[in-house]
């Protein structure tokens, strides 16, 4: 299967598990885009707050790690399910 | 919506329930903040551009709108160079090919189609058809289309006080723009109105559906197709109706005006990229309007940079965008969550 654009991976990573933070899509996302210059928490954390934003996912837990930063656990929603009819026929 | 579910110890959860609202408010605030640096950037690559106009071979051309749409197409042409290698150093190049082959991708070049040749070539006409007047003051409107659109097809929440700045803002924009008919027979007066309202529906067309496409597409990646797409549909689709390759052939060998128009769409890449990250992270009709604050900064670049004079018309309207800029930005809190 060709790679999807990055954005739209999550998406779909996202439609395939319960519930992910943001350092379990970047080992999930590994071995698509590791060696890529994109492949950053601060890229990774963009995305998701614009996806948060637009309405794609949502927050359902929030925390603090043991460095003392914000852990943020996030879900798809309905409506970014309903986005995933527009993934190439080979993703489906 | 569920509700957001805070862990830990009764300290920790009070500080991340308070780090995740500041997160979802900076965002919001930094999609406001590009909004606004797309307008300002906007008015200073028009600037530029409208000082590689002032020189050959974009004085001449065989019909009166082929400078234009060359200026147009090369400047998209710029940009599109620009923001390429702006992606493939920043490590996303190979996003650009990916995205091209998804359904998102597609219509983020039909975005590319609309807000290029299609609105571009109804702005030149509408002036052609109708007279600046008509023309320029149906066009300013286009982000009242793009808002509607936004709001039916994008389900995007729109307060009435953002639907108020809305307003200002185009009513700035045209009071800016507006030059009294000057009483020439315009025998396609009614064909030029109906190109200005393309021009207007094709800019509001082009901030839905890329918004759309940057639901699942960065929009650094998106800016770069759109820009590459408009140039390269404007070299074989239109340009050769206006005899336009002629002059393109020109402007390669007037090297002053030539790099004059790489700066403008060097610039202009980083506005169209300011103004697309806002479109994702703000909404399509907070963003349009911050877009056209770009009215009021070609005022003050051209002010201080070009011998521009100010008249009433430009002090008022200027006013009345910057009051319109101010209501569409006072709550970014209506931002944390876009769309209903």
């Amino acid at each position: 299967m060709a790679t999807l654009p990055m954005r739209f991976r999550l998406l779909y990573q996202m439609a395939n598990t319960k519930t992910a933070t943001v350092h379990e899509l970047i080992d999930a996302l590994n071995n698509d885009y590791g060696n890529e210059g994109q492949y950053s928490l601060k890229s990774f954390n963009n995305h998701l707050a614009s996806m948060r934003a637009v309405g794609l996912i949502e927050e359902v837990e929030v925390d603090m790690d043991t460095q003392g930063n914000l852990l943020e656990t996030f879900s798809i929603t309905d409506f970014g399910r309903t986005r995933l009819k527009h993934l190439p026929r080979a993703w489906r | 919506m569920a509700e957001v579910q805070a862990v830990g110890t009764s300290a920790s959860r009070q500080t991340a329930l308070e780090l995740s609202g500041k997160r979802k408010l900076g965002h919001a605030k930094a999609g406001l903040l590009w909004g606004a640096f797309g307008g300002m950037s906007w008015g200073f690559a028009g600037i530029i551009l409208g000082i590689a106009f002032t020189m050959a071979p974009f004085t001449g051309g065989a019909t009166i709108y082929t400078a234009g749409l060359v200026g147009s197409a090369m400047h998209d042409g710029f940009a599109g160079i620009f923001l390429t290698f702006y992606n493939i150093i920043n490590g996303r190049g190979s996003e650009i090919f990916r995205t091209l082959k998804t359904w998102p991708g597609v219509l983020v070049c039909l975005a590319a189609l609309f807000g290029g040749p299609i609105a571009m070539g109804g702005y030149l006409l509408g002036i052609q058809f109708a007279g600046a007047a008509y023309a320029l003051s149906i066009t300013a409107c286009f982000p009242v289309i793009g808002t509607l659109l936004a709001w039916i097809f994008l389900k995007e929440k729109i307060t009435p006080l953002v639907w108020g700045g809305i307003i200002c803002c185009v009513a700035g924009a045209i009071i800016v723009g507006y030059t009294p008919p000057d009483g020439a027979a315009y025998p396609h007066f009614y064909l030029g109105i109906g190109c200005a309202l393309l021009a207007c529906f094709g800019w509001g067309i082009e901030g839905v559906l890329s918004t759309f496409g940057m639901d699942m597409v960065d929009p650094d990646i998106a800016i770069a197709v759109r820009e590459s797409v408009s140039c390269i549909v404007s070299l074989v689709g239109v340009l050769p109706f206006v005899a336009g390759w002629a002059m393109i052939g020109e402007s390669f060998t007037n090297l002053d005006s030539l790099w004059i128009l790489a700066l403008a769409g060097c610039i202009g890449g980083v506005s169209y990229l300011a103004w697309y990250k806002s479109l994702n992270m703000t909404g399509v009709g907070r963003a349009m309007a911050l877009n056209i604050t770009y009215v009021i900064w070609g005022l003050i670049f051209g002010f201080f940079m070009t011998d521009l004079e100010l008249t009433r018309n430009l002090i008022i309207g200027g006013c009345v965008i910057t009051f319109g800029g101010v209501l569409v930005v006072c709550n970014p809190k209506e931002l944390l969550n876009l769309r209903g």
